[in-house]
């Protein structure tokens, strides 16, 4: 599977954020944090841009009867994690869209459709979107409440530095930092917390990971 | 010329309290004093830094030392936008610039009075602010006619500062400083200054004998030469007493006093360092009335202690006085019976007259006082000079004022040690004070050169026009220095500050706003340039011409 491939489709929606159903056919689930976008179905309507804030799996009634058995053979747990019954579901959370080729940061002025296909981003299009205009995107990241939003800042920064620094864009991470003090600097403690988690992260400045120590 | 970098920008103020910048240079790079400029539509405000205060977004981010607990960089990032350094500035001028040549409303044909007035109204929020550049500072200091003179340097940046000669000599002037703070040699260039620009006469009272043919600088044991040696041509040497010299040197003529120069008001002035009773006036009123006006100190010398015609005793009989005031008068005066500098007749010209046709044609005279250090020497000699040189100018100005006659020479008078005659006791007996408060408009002029400015009467105080001061480390010679100035609570960090040598700060009239600079230094270097003003002058024209194309 490609990064740009699909990878489930829209079970519910409304203007912030969507839950996705996984096809747990495919190999990899879309990591935490990850940017992924939605072309919405409908015509002239905008693909939406948006990160991956919770996974969920959840138990059907057959997993609760294999639990219980002493023994699984492996083929039996393959096939229960693969075919499930009930799919393994994304939360996005809504960033921003592109409309007539044009990026903006604000929330998409529709949700997109049950059913609708969903991908994951490749470098390209991570760099275009988190390189348009100022960090706007930002300010609905700090407001997500579903996990702390220095984890989700963490993981976004970790993929996006790696984007820009796969394509030659330097110091995207130290200004994406600055727009993170700047927003923050009213909120000593949350501040914090979001700069502690970015730091755990390893993320170089230069846009390459630091070495372990 | 390259922009100057702005160093930080406009978050709020007053005109009481003075505009508060945000500093975007790290507060190392910027002192108490620098000279900073303001642009903000059309107009361009000068302001001196007077106070910098570290501040933080939110207490916490300074309070918690955060560096260990996340990695330098972030720690960097974080620091550079929540900690901060806050300056406060005391804008003084404001110029109006007019619009820019791209401005819709620029008006080429407009006519703009573009000089710098008083600060009346604040910059806008955020309005950039960055150090003066040299034109700046030549903008404000630089006197549009040729009576600049180059007093020192911006301590920053050594940008040039000019005082102006013309407006220096119009009211009297201070130059303070506590000892070993280079008042001496200060004071050297500036009278430097005031002889080579024609300006004024000066007539120095030398009480320590270094201005005429210099001394040895205590610091570095090389001599300093004195304003005779330098400029022969315009100063002349005069010393105390008949034959006198002058720290070895041969004087240009000496000093000695008539009985009939000293008059009953200037032994009165005397009544503190005689220690004369109450009856004295009285006393030397009889006197003349006795012996008449030119007659009184040589009758009244020659009267004898004992019984008997010709005694004091016999006099005072005669002439219904106090027998014992009479006494008393005669056994103090004693002292100035045995003044050598006093002769009952001259046989020459009378050097009182010389020195002031000195001054009257543009001279300058120093009058050294050789070996005669006592106070009572400094207060009578200076007291019958100024006396008479106060007579003839108030005679040349009325003449000039009433007939048309020749407009009199403005003259300085020099005045080192002042606090021994303008001191609260002396300043309402002494003609100084009267100088200090009325003869502005007679051409005369104070200098005021000491060491303890709040020794010396408030009323002359507030009468000084330009205040030039070293460091002054006791909190009421600043207050002195700086009474009667508005900004005064901002400006007294900034005298207690300087360095304690080769800073000065300048304030009041004779600069249009106070600023602290770094004094010339008193070398041979001066001199150099000094007697090679016209060079100078084109070569600074040259550097201007430069700026202004390189700005192009």
């Amino acid at each position: 599977m490609t990064d740009t491939s699909m990878f489930g489709r829209i079970l519910s929606s409304n203007i912030r954020e969507c839950v996705v159903g996984y096809r747990t056919s495919e190999s990899a689930i879309p990591p935490f944090g990850s940017m992924v976008r939605i072309p919405v179905s409908h015509a002239q309507q905008p693909e939406i841009y948006g990160l991956v804030t919770d996974i969920q799996i959840e138990e059907d009634g057959f997993l609760r009867q294999l639990a219980t058995n002493d023994q699984v053979s492996e083929e039996v747990m393959l096939d229960a994690r693969a075919n499930r019954n009930v799919p393994v579901v994304l939360r996005i959370l809504f960033i921003g869209y592109l409309e007539n080729g044009n990026i903006s940061h604000l929330l998409p002025p529709c949700p997109p459709l049950t059913l609708d296909n969903i991908y994951k981003c490749t470098n390209a299009e991570i760099t275009a979107f988190t390189s348009f205009g100022n960090f706007g995107y930002i300010r609905h990241i700090l407001k997500v409440t579903n996990v702390p939003p220095g984890e989700l800042l963490a993981a976004h920064i970790s993929q996006a530095a790696k984007a820009q620094f796969a394509d030659n864009h330097f110091g995207w991470t130290e200004r994406a930092i600055n727009e993170v003090i700047y927003l923050m600097r009213d909120n000593y403690a949350d501040l914090l917390a979001i700069l502690g988690a970015i730091g755990d992260a390893d993320i170089s400045l230069d846009g390459e990971e630091e070495e372990q120590e | 010329m390259t922009p100057a970098e702005n160093i930080g920008f406009v978050i709020g103020g007053s005109l009481k309290e003075g505009l508060f910048v945000r500093l975007t240079v790290p507060a190392e790079r910027i002192q108490e004093g620098a000279f900073v400029v303001i642009e903000s539509n059309g107009l361009k405000f000068y302001g001196l830094v007077v106070n910098l205060s570290l501040k933080s977004y939110d207490p916490r981010y300074s309070q918690d030392l955060i560096a260990g607990r996340m990695s330098d960089k972030i720690t960097t990032l974080l620091h550079n936008q929540t900690l901060f350094t806050e300056m406060e500035v005391l804008p003084v001028l404001m110029q109006n610039t007019g619009p820019e040549l791209e401005d819709p409303n620029y008006d080429p044909n407009a006519v703009m009075d573009k000089s710098p007035m008083p600060v009346k109204t604040l910059p806008i929020h955020q309005a950039p602010v960055r150090l003066a550049t040299e034109f700046d500072i030549s903008e404000v200091f630089k006197p549009k006619e040729k009576n600049g003179f180059v007093i020192g340097t911006t301590r920053e940046q050594g940008h040039p500062v000019h005082i102006d000669m013309d407006k220096f000599i119009q009211r009297s002037s201070g130059i303070f400083g506590a000892t070993g703070t280079g008042k001496s040699y200060l004071t050297r260039m500036i009278l430097a200054g005031l002889i080579q620009s024609k300006q004024a006469a000066v007539l120095v009272f030398d009480m320590h004998n270094e201005y005429a043919y210099g001394d040895i600088s205590p610091d570095t044991d090389i001599k300093a030469p004195g304003l005779c040696e330098k400029m022969k041509k315009r100063v002349k040497s005069c010393a105390l007493g008949a034959s006198a010299k002058i720290a070895g040197n041969q004087p240009d003529f000496d000093l000695v006093l008539e009985y009939s120069d000293i008059l009953p008001s200037d032994i009165e002035m005397l009544t503190r360092e005689l220690n004369l009773r109450e009856t004295t006036p009285a006393t030397l009123s009889a006197l003349v009335q006795s012996f008449g006006i030119n007659k009184w100190f040589e009758s009244f010398k020659n009267l004898t202690m004992g019984e008997g015609e010709g005694s004091v005793v016999d006099w005072a009989r005669n002439n219904n006085v106090n027998e014992a005031a009479a006494l008393s008068l005669y056994s103090k005066l004693e002292r100035v019976f045995r003044l050598n500098y006093l002769v009952p007749k001259l046989t020459g010209p009378s050097s009182i007259v010389k020195i002031i046709d000195y001054l009257k044609n543009g001279y300058s005279v120093i009058l050294s006082f050789g070996e005669y250090e006592t106070d009572l020497d400094y207060l009578l000699v200076t007291n019958i000079l100024t006396r008479k040189i106060r007579e003839e100018w108030e005679r040349m100005t009325n003449e000039y004022r009433n007939q048309g006659g020749v407009k009199p020479t403005p003259l300085v008078i020099a005045l080192e040690e002042a606090h021994k005659l303008l001191n609260r006791e002396m300043a309402g007996q002494t003609t100084f004070s009267t100088i200090a408060r009325e003869m502005r408009k007679y051409f005369v002029t104070l200098l005021i050169i000491d060491q303890r400015p709040s020794q010396i009467y408030d009323e002359v105080m507030s009468q000084l026009g330009t205040r030039i001061s070293g460091w002054l480390g006791d909190d009421e010679d600043i207050a002195a220095v700086l009474s009667g100035l508005s900004g005064r609570d901002s400006l007294r960090g900034m005298l207690a500050r300087l360095q304690p040598k080769e800073e000065v700060l300048l304030l009041g009239y004779g600069v249009p706003m106070p600023i602290p600079i770094r004094s010339r230094r008193y070398d041979a270097q001066f001199w150099q340039e000094m007697l090679n003003e016209d060079e100078l002058s084109a070569t600074d024209k040259q550097k201007f011409r430069e700026m202004i194309f390189d700005d192009f």
